[in-house]
């Protein structure tokens, strides 16, 4: 006889959750399918096109470079690391889809590039000078910004970048 | 598919910063809606949404005081929420898988990473509007069901040629 069998059966415990499908109200006020469309895609991407070109993100971001070198140089003597490092990567990662946006793609480079160093440790523990790679990230962004070197820049450009990325890839 | 379809909708969009907003409502503004209105952080969006009503948020991750993962916690489980179902499509620097799970446990319907572009924007809308996930209860979530609906493969079952 099948031991298994003669055990009673266990009552089936009841669901610890709830699914809920709440009515479609996005679809009742489309009142159709709702699908992409080229002829909408266009007009968008010249409505962007048009904000893009208006913005100055140089000038926008004069307070937030302020911010970095202040944050930079706290971290430098050694005043309120984490603290700055935090604020640093604050910065970092809204300079980083800023600048994806709005035209600086190497801005966004030089700031994931520091957010991965970041996010990588702790402080003093990264295998590299913190102070300096900050330090050379941040100045990195600002001559980037300040001389409004929109687009990849050519080769030199590329070059500066792979050598952070160098340095932050490298842990 | 016109402008026509999205006239009737109400979106809010956060984001602390102006020109982030400029952008999302000059995408929206395309596909006809035009009931829009902003917010600078989360708290502010909580005024708001005590002033108005909105059938779509879109808002940004990282914002001072309240953030979007905050802003869309307080939707989801406050007492106060004006609707839990409200559908939140965020826009974010944060790529990391980690990330991008940490805004599903907050409830978020969908991520896009910026740079946002016009084509992912209304990709997303389509998918909240044409596809919406059920909404899930446990005892420590609430929010659309964080599992990606697997759909059954219905064509021939082939297999690729072995290389040359």
């Amino acid at each position: 006889m099948n031991a298994k069998a003669e055990q009673p059966k266990e009552a089936k415990p009841r669901p610890s959750y709830q699914v809920v499908h709440p009515p479609n109200k996005l679809k009742d006020l489309v009142g159709g399918a709702a699908r992409l469309d080229e002829k909408l895609l266009e007009k968008a991407d010249a409505a962007v096109a048009e904000v893009i070109d208006k913005v100055d993100l140089a000038a926008e971001c004069v307070e937030d470079l302020n911010a970095l070198a202040e944050a930079a140089a706290n971290v430098a003597s050694g005043t309120d690391v984490v603290a700055n490092e935090r604020r640093i990567f604050t910065i970092m990662h809204d300079l980083r889809g800023r600048g994806a946006t709005f035209g600086y793609p190497l801005v966004a480079r030089i700031a994931s590039s520091m957010n991965r160093y970041l996010d990588f440790a702790e402080p003093a523990k990264r295998g590299h000078n913190d102070a300096e790679v900050i330090r050379a990230h941040v100045d990195a962004v600002r001559a980037v910004l300040m001389n409004k070197l929109k687009g990849d820049q050519g080769e030199l450009a590329q070059q500066i970048c792979q050598g952070f990325e160098k340095i932050t890839k490298s842990m | 598919m016109n402008e026509a379809r999205f006239q009737r909708l109400s979106a809010l969009i956060i984001d602390d910063n102006p020109s982030m907003r400029e952008l999302i409502r000059a995408m929206l503004g395309a596909f006809g809606v035009t009931n829009m209105m902003d917010a600078r952080e989360g708290e502010h969006a909580m005024t708001r949404m005590e002033d108005f009503h909105f059938d779509l948020i879109i808002t940004d991750w990282v914002m001072e005081p309240m953030d979007g993962i905050e802003f869309t916690r307080w939707l989801r489980t406050s007492a106060n929420s004006p609707d839990p179902y409200l559908p939140v499509i965020m826009v974010t620097g944060h790529t990391e898988q980690r990330r991008v799970v940490e805004a599903r446990d907050a409830g978020v319907n969908e991520f896009i990473a910026k740079p946002a572009t016009a084509k992912t924007l209304l990709q997303k809308m389509i998918q909240v509007i044409e596809h919406p996930r059920p909404y899930v209860r446990t005892q420590s979530f609430f929010g659309p069901d964080r599992r990606r609906r697997s759909e059954p493969f219905k064509g021939e079952d082939r297999r690729a040629p072995p290389d040359d």
